[in-house]
């Protein structure tokens, strides 16, 4: 499909993939969208909630829309490196043997880490060249990954026992940290029907792999006001804290990254051209705010002492900024 | 959604212009309007202090000059634009910033802000609520102005040194009201010593009549203007009249204790009892 053409039916596509994701996913559909705006852009989600509110199927049901190679990594306090990036194996060729590089499941479109903070540090950082080059190096050999590669890593939360918390750097690399909440009750109770019946359904294939690097090709197209960008820079600076910050001071010890700023900016864009707009609006801006800065901000005693949380913060910085 | 290719990041710069013409109109319209508001209020005040109201011309020009430095002329059309037609804000400052961009959104983009300006009306940049505060301020002040001129109102005098460098003219005024001893009112203006007497000048000009007490007898001080007739000396004139000889009758020396006030006579016992009793202590 030509730009162009891919651009015009833009809000179409996803607005088919809300829909096939639908069919299996009950009341999750911010969190959809954030992760289909994480993929648009080639960036990783890291995902987070309490056990059996449907993380992993989320991101099965999602691969099997986009038509992505998908592969599953559980992690646990034993996994190795090469369980992830893969390994040398002695293969008989023609009666001779030779190294042959087998591949890890890090080979693959999406990448599900579920549970990432059960595995251990080493493990985790693994994925640190992979998630950030898109490539895998081994030995002496350096290997590409097959683009669009997106990790989608799983986290329960860190106050349960038996978990590894992600370092700053490797948390820095995540795009997104997306809260998977409790459905409502309405949205609950079409769960359980939906699971205690015959036969679940399944999603539907409808965005082929060339039409998503298609997009992410054209959500950096979408212009965006200098004024918004300074909005956004704002926003950052805001989370740092300083003097001059009245609520990053009171209650982070750190603030987000520059990268955070090429985050937000990059998924308002993705965001403004699935929802059908030829511009980055605030309501774009603000809405990426919360899931781009939340796992960015590193709050300290003070916010721990009064029960704030990240969002709260967030929203305290998009008061403080105007 | 949609690209247009028909307009061209030419065809948003032209429309930007002529908006940004129109907006100017405008602007120009609401900073005569404002520098009057500024005028009127600076004249009204200045007139209240008996300053000169030629002053608040200064006042006008610096409430002028802040709202054009306030305003950040650079984007300020852009803004005053996208405040006409809310429906554009965030596309236009999308288009304008991205004008250079070569891809076909931003053409699309510009090609639909562009459709969108061509309706939009001059009076869409009108800051309605700002004239209208203007034009308010306006009509109160020139009220005001115009109460002050027919009651004859005079002004206050500004306080000690403040007044001095403010209002030389007040502060004049108020010193010789201060070496006036009794006769001077609350602060009124008196004329200077040479039109105080044989100049027409109403019987009221010493001020209000200013009291004492005396032996638990409340007096009023009253200085009558014909007690001054005959003494206007003028300034740098020379006279050859002797001594004694000046205005209409002859003055004779007298002992100060043979010298009548022309005071009632209850009001004379009250003096003359008070002066015994100080000779006596």
């Amino acid at each position: 499909m030509a730009e162009a053409e891919t651009y015009k039916q833009a809000k179409t596509l996803f607005d088919r993939v809300m829909k096939s994701m639908g069919r299996t996913i009950i009341g999750q559909d911010e969190v959809v969208e954030e992760m289909v705006v994480a993929i648009v852009v080639g960036q990783h989600a890291l995902l987070e909630g309490y056990p059996g509110l449907g993380k992993t199927m989320m991101i099965k049901a999602l691969s099997e829309t986009l038509d992505l190679k998908f592969s599953r990594i559980q992690c646990t306090p034993d996994l190795m490196p090469s369980d992830i990036t893969g390994t040398y194996i002695i293969e008989e060729e023609a009666k001779k043997k030779c190294f042959k590089f087998q591949e890890g499941p890090i080979f693959a479109n999406i990448v599900m880490a579920d549970e990432i903070n059960r595995t251990t540090p080493k493990t985790q950082s693994a994925m640190l060249e992979a998630m950030q080059e898109k490539q895998v190096t081994v030995g002496k050999q350096t290997y590409p990954l097959d683009l669009p590669f997106f990790v989608l890593a799983t986290q329960n939360p860190l106050e349960m026992e038996g978990t590894y918390p992600l370092p700053e750097a490797q948390l820095d690399r995540f795009l997104f940290k997306l809260l998977v909440k409790y459905p409502n009750f309405e949205d609950e109770n079409r769960i359980v029907d939906l699971y205690t019946g015959e036969g679940a359904p399944r999603p539907q294939k409808v965005l082929p792999k060339e039409v998503i690097l298609e997009l992410g090709k054209l959500a950096r197209m979408i212009p965006m006001a200098d004024e918004m960008r300074e909005y956004v820079m704002r926003l950052v600076v805001a989370s740092r804290p300083t003097r001059e910050n009245k609520a990053a001071s009171q209650y982070l010890d750190y603030g987000a990254s520059s990268r955070a700023g090429i985050g937000i900016v990059l998924a308002s864009k993705a965001r403004a051209l699935l929802r059908g707009r030829n511009y980055v609006s605030k309501d774009d801006v603000i809405a990426m705010a919360y899931p781009v800065l939340r796992h960015r901000l590193i709050l300290n005693f003070e916010s721990e002492r009064e029960g704030v949380s990240s969002d709260e913060i967030v929203g305290m910085l998009l008061k403080e900024v105007k | 959604m949609g690209a247009d290719e028909t307009y061209g990041g030419g065809g948003l710069d032209q429309r930007v212009r002529s908006a940004v013409r129109k907006v100017l109109d405008v602007k120009l319209f609401e900073y005569s309007l404002l520098a009057m508001a500024a005028f009127l209020v600076s004249a009204l005040v200045f007139m209240v202090f008996m300053i000169s109201p030629y002053m608040a011309f200064v006042p006008a020009a610096c409430a002028t000059a802040f709202a054009y430095y306030r305003e950040g002329w650079g984007d300020a059309p852009i803004r005053a634009i996208e405040r006409g037609n809310p429906a554009l804000r965030d596309r236009l400052s999308a288009a304008y910033d991205n004008k250079d961009s070569p891809n076909f959104i931003v053409r699309g983009l510009m090609g639909e802000v562009a459709r969108d300006m061509d309706e939009m009306r001059t009076d869409a940049f009108l800051n309605t609520k700002r004239v209208d505060t203007y034009v308010g301020i306006s009509i109160i002040c020139v009220f005001a102005i115009l109460s002050l001129l027919f009651t004859g109102f005079r002004g206050f005098d500004l306080p000690g040194a403040f007044g001095s460098i403010i209002s030389p003219t007040a502060s004049r005024s108020q010193a010789s009201t201060g070496g006036g001893g009794g006769s001077g009112g609350e602060g009124e203006p008196i004329e200077t010593a040479k039109s105080s007497s044989g100049m027409g000048a109403s019987q009221d000009i010493y001020g209000d009549v200013s009291m004492a007490t005396l032996q638990g007898q409340d007096m009023e001080l009253e200085l009558h203007p014909e007690y001054g007739e005959g003494e206007d000396l003028g300034v740098g004139e020379e006279h050859e009249e002797l001594p004694g000889e000046w205005g209409d009758g002859i003055l004779e020396p007298s002992a100060a204790e043979t010298y009548s006030e022309n005071i009632p006579a209850e009001l004379e016992r009250a003096v003359r009892a008070y002066f015994d009793r100080l000779a006596e202590e």
